[in-house]
């Protein structure tokens, strides 16, 4: 009976290796479903916010709050006003003028429920910010020097991430490219956050190529910059932002130990005599009024001799309104430089700019508010 | 006691008062001399010889504008404000017989800051519209200022004068009201200042001598040197009576609650105008009348025009070295009196044990 | 020249407590009255109503036929100069310008020669000119209260009141401002002292008038007025008299 034996064994290694096969594919076909299963609960963003914490936020949220100084800013130039559920008191009550983001979006603002103070050194508001329900709230570094993120959390039920974009006055290229693109994968406007960047960088880019190989720069000096409430001329500061995007120093460079904001005095503006006089037209009433006070000072200065004292828009509101300074950079350089600048005009560059980031040609709102690109010397001019 | 015996005693004190007087004299020639020497130190650099010509005849160039305007003036203002300070802190602490009393133990920088942020709160319409602060006026936040330290002191005299006008019904009320001040300047900033204007009210009490133009400048020394510093000479000898108690006061034909209304409203006054145009300067009419009291006793004869010069010396002082340590920079005034004035009064207090009055 | 001080019927009211109700008196020229009477018994205050420190509430005060009120102050302080018990003694001043001080009423806008010459005589009178430069805080108590005495002289006045000018003093001090007392009385000074001691009040005085609680309890010659009677109905103490040493001393059962 041997070839009956070996008929069984055949058949039972085939069905062994039959079910075997079974199993196997059964197995195999099972696991690549949890993988399925995997990928759908990893429609999830792990990012890691600007004080080092890692926040996870899911896919497509689509309801935010922007908290602090410059958080709204950031949600404006990524073209993410539509996930808003709600705004800063602040951002209502103080009017738009300066703000590039308020004078683009505020009318949409206005609809929009408060969802705490707002301000520079305001804490925020729980319960309002409970109240609007957001998937999302994004918190400005400088808030956290008073209020903890995570508490703020766990008092609203909500992921927090934070975000900053450089010191407030600065303009801090790497640190704004940076938040863009982190809150841009955040938002889902990843393609948005790298146009912008990429448009940043050209500007960057396209400002120093102009005044890159200059072997002769006016002195030049800035004064009245915003700083904490109406500041005289002898405030300025230093290096100034749009100035090092023109590779030009300012002549209060030399004397302050550190960057920032620096005070010092007329005498020494007087002993450098700068050629060229730029006023941050925020302050330019309280300069104006101590020129009338005292007119015999100012005119010993050149510029204001001769007249080369110009108008610049302010940029430092609630952070650094980026579009502005980019733009002030430009008026500068026709300024300082005309022959490299020919072909610019700075009003309509400066619309450009605002378009990019705002969607909105805004020059003519803020030359209304402050004054706009000019020349001051009617102004500077004593009277009698 | 022979005659000559009392020749000698007269003697004695004809010595007392000479020497007092060489003091004086010494305090006023050396205050004087801080004019060109101040006036020869900054950023801008000039010669020496450059410096006195611009000083004495000065001319449209920029080193007379830098002189007159940037220098000499902060010098002058130094001298007329210190003086007052100097004056009115004597004639304060002779009143209510109290060494740690000055114009400003009424509150007064309280009222002139709460003065500048209405100004500021009534220039803005009310509503916060731009981030931008219109002065309109460049006298409406001073007027303003002191507008409110006049009436802060119109406050006091008459809640004291209800009391009676006694030394310790003033100090109370000065106290009561300035925390009542202090109160509301807090809920106004709280409530409807932005962190701008109250930055603004902060910078403004910092007294800053450099904020003065010649037209104020003007105002502040026609008033002092035509009512309140002639006032308190005159008084002086009242003073060294009301020290003496309101009883001997009264015996002697002077009316002590008259005295005190009369030298609480003129200190209060020159306080008020300096302070409401140059911001708050403090511890100057603490340090001078005291430092002029070691150096000339308590006749107020010679210590009131003492304490005048020397207050007017440390003003001047702490103004040139604001402006000279951190160079360019300028540290205003009232930061330098205060970091001044401060080891200076322990000094005072540690060594002078005895100056001033009991009870 | 004031040649008589009237009170009559004076009150004078704190608050609620009748400090002095209905004091009369006269002091003449070359006279020396003594108030005496316990404490609160309201000695001080009829000091103070005489040159015009406090106002009665009812009554008057003449000097002569002028009422002391309607007196300038400052001419006041001419004719009646004041001794206090105490006074605040701070400020560093010499005790030639606290003299001074009692110059006021002539003082125009500064001190003359003349003032000048007066403080030194002040001092002098009372035998004080030794301490002319010497700071108010650095003297003993006798010492201080002549020249409280000196500085009340300077002002040259016609009335003088004391207000307890022996008290704290050393005996030696005690004679020499009693003795300082009887030489001004034969100036011509009104003076009107107020005084603990009997003894002294007896060798002193030409009148004394006795207070309790406000009232007048007696009036008229030290004989008549300090009697063994009075003097322990009003002091709660029965006293020793000697007649002839004028000396009254309270009798001590121990």
């Amino acid at each position: 009976m041997k070839k009956g034996l070996a008929k069984v064994y055949a058949l039972s290694l085939t069905v062994i290796v039959v079910v075997a096969v079974a199993a196997a594919a059964y197995f195999i076909l099972s696991s690549s479903s949890t993988t399925v299963q995997q990928q759908t609960t990893t429609q999830q963003i792990h990012l890691v916010d600007i004080v080092g914490r890692n926040v996870t936020i899911p896919r497509g949220v689509d309801r935010i709050v922007a908290i602090g100084p410059g958080m709204l800013r950031l949600v404006c130039y990524l073209n993410a006003t539509d996930l808003l559920v709600g705004v800063e008191d602040s951002e209502r009550s103080w009017g738009s003028a300066g703000r590039d983001y308020a004078m683009a979006y505020g009318e949409s603002f206005k609809a929009l429920p408060a969802i705490g103070p707002g301000g520079p050194g305001k804490p925020p508001a729980p319960e309002l910010i409970l109240a609007a329900k957001p998937e999302l709230i994004i918190m400005s570094r400088t808030y956290c020097d008073f209020y903890d993120p995570d508490r703020l959390e766990k008092e609203t039920n909500t992921t927090v991430i934070v975000m900053d974009y450089g010191p407030a006055g600065n303009l801090d290229v790497e640190g704004l490219t940076n938040a863009l693109r982190v809150l841009g994968e955040a938002l889902g406007r990843k393609e948005r956050a790298d146009s912008l960047i990429s448009y940043i960088r050209s500007v960057v880019e396209d400002l120093d190529k102009r005044t890159r190989d200059l072997d002769v720069r006016p002195k030049v000096y800035v004064g009245a910059v915003s700083y904490k409430g109406p500041q005289p001329f002898t405030t300025t500061q230093t290096p100034f932002p749009p100035l090092s995007l023109l590779n030009t120093p300012s002549i209060a460079d030399r004397y302050a130990s550190k960057p920032g904001v620096f005070f010092w005095s007329f005498e020494a503006i007087l002993s450098e005599q700068p050629e060229i006089v730029f006023i941050d037209e925020n302050n330019l009433a309280t300069v104006k009024q101590d020129f009338d006070k005292d007119p015999g000072k100012y005119m010993h200065l050149n510029a204001f001799k001769e007249g080369r004292v110009y108008g610049i828009l302010p940029y430092n509101y609630y952070h650094t309104n980026v579009a502005v300074a980019l733009a002030d950079a430009y008026y500068i350089g026709k300024i300082l430089y005309p022959e490299r600048f020919s072909d610019v005009n700075p009003s309509e560059k400066a619309d450009e700019i605002f378009r990019v980031f705002v969607g909105k040609a805004l020059y003519q709102q803020y030359a209304e508010a402050y004054g706009g690109f000019r020349c001051l010397a009617e102004m500077f001019k004593p009277s009698g | 006691m022979s005659s000559r015996n009392v020749q000698a005693f007269r003697l004695n004190v004809k010595h007392l008062i000479r020497r007092k007087q060489i003091i004086l004299l010494s305090l006023t020639f050396f205050t004087l001399l801080l004019i060109p020497l101040s006036a020869s130190v900054g950023w801008y650099k000039a010669s020496l010889p450059e410096t006195f010509r611009a000083v004495f005849l000065p001319d449209n160039s920029q080193l007379s504008t830098v002189i007159w305007d940037l220098r000499l003036r902060r010098v002058l203002a130094a001298i007329v404000v210190g003086m007052v300070l100097g004056g009115s802190g004597v004639a304060i602490q002779a009143c209510m017989r109290n060494p740690l009393a000055s114009p400003f133990t009424f509150g007064l920088s309280f009222a002139a800051s709460l003065g500048v942020a209405v100004a500021l709160l009534v220039l803005q319409g009310g509503a916060i519209q731009r981030f931008q602060i219109y002065v309109y006026n460049p006298y409406i936040v001073s007027a303003s200022a002191f507008l409110f330290a006049l009436i802060q002191v119109l406050i006091i005299l008459l809640l004291a004068y209800k009391a009676g006008l006694s030394a310790g019904a003033l100090v109370l009320s000065s106290i009561a009201i300035s925390f009542a001040y202090q109160a509301v300047l807090y809920l106004l900033q709280y409530l409807y200042l932005n962190e701008i204007l109250v930055a603004t009210v902060v910078f403004w009490t910092f007294g800053d001598l450099g904020r003065i133009a010649w037209p104020e400048f003007n105002l502040v020394a026609l008033l002092s040197f035509a009512t309140v510093l002639p006032y308190f000479i005159y008084r002086s000898l009242d003073y060294d009576l009301i020290v003496g108690g309101d009883e001997l006061a009264k015996s002697s034909g002077v009316r002590p609650e008259r005295l005190r209304l009369e030298t609480t409203i003129v200190a209060a006054l020159g306080t008020a105008l300096a302070t409401s145009f140059v911001g708050v300067i403090g511890f100057v009419c603490l340090v001078a009348p005291h430092a002029a009291r070691l150096l000339i006793g308590g006749g107020h004869r010679y210590l009131m025009p003492t304490s005048m010069i020397l207050g007017a010396l440390i003003l001047t002082l702490s103004d040139t070295l604001g402006r000279v340590v951190i160079a360019p920079t300028v540290i205003p005034v009232g930061i330098m009196t205060s970091l001044i004035g401060v080891p200076l009064l322990v000094y005072l207090l540690v060594k002078g044990g005895r100056f001033g009055y009991r009870g | 020249m004031v040649i008589e001080v009237r009170i009559r019927d004076v009150k004078v009211y704190y608050r609620s407590i009748k400090a002095l109700d209905g004091v009369s008196l006269t002091v003449k020229r070359g006279e020396v009255l003594s108030v005496v009477g316990p404490n609160g018994a309201g000695k001080s205050t009829l000091l103070k109503v005489v040159n015009g420190v406090l106002k009665p509430k009812m009554g008057s005060v003449y000097l002569d036929q002028r009422a002391v009120w309607e007196i300038k102050s400052r001419d006041l302080a001419k004719i009646c100069g004041a001794v206090p018990q105490r006074v605040q003694v701070g400020g560093m001043l010499t005790v030639y310008d606290f003299v001074m001080t009692g110059r006021r009423p002539y003082i125009g806008f500064a001190p003359s020669k003349l003032d000048e010459a007066k403080v030194y005589d002040a001092l002098e009178t009372v035998g004080a000119i030794d301490l002319v430069g010497r700071g108010l805080e650095e003297l003993s108590g006798g010492e201080l209260q002549r020249v409280l005495i000196a500085r009340a002289l300077a002002a040259e006045p016609e009335v003088l009141l004391l207000d307890e000018p022996t008290s704290n003093l050393d005996l030696k001090y005690q004679v020499e401002v009693l003795r300082l007392v009887r030489s001004l009385r034969s100036r011509g000074l009104i003076i009107i002292m107020a005084i603990h001691d009997l003894t002294y009040a007896y060798r002193v005085s030409d009148k004394i008038l006795m207070l309790n609680s406000g009232k007048v309890y007696a009036a008229g010659k030290p004989e008549e007025v300090l009697t063994a009677k009075n003097i322990s109905e009003v002091y709660g103490v029965e006293p020793l008299i000697f007649d002839e040493y004028r000396l009254i001393v309270p009798l001590l059962r121990v």
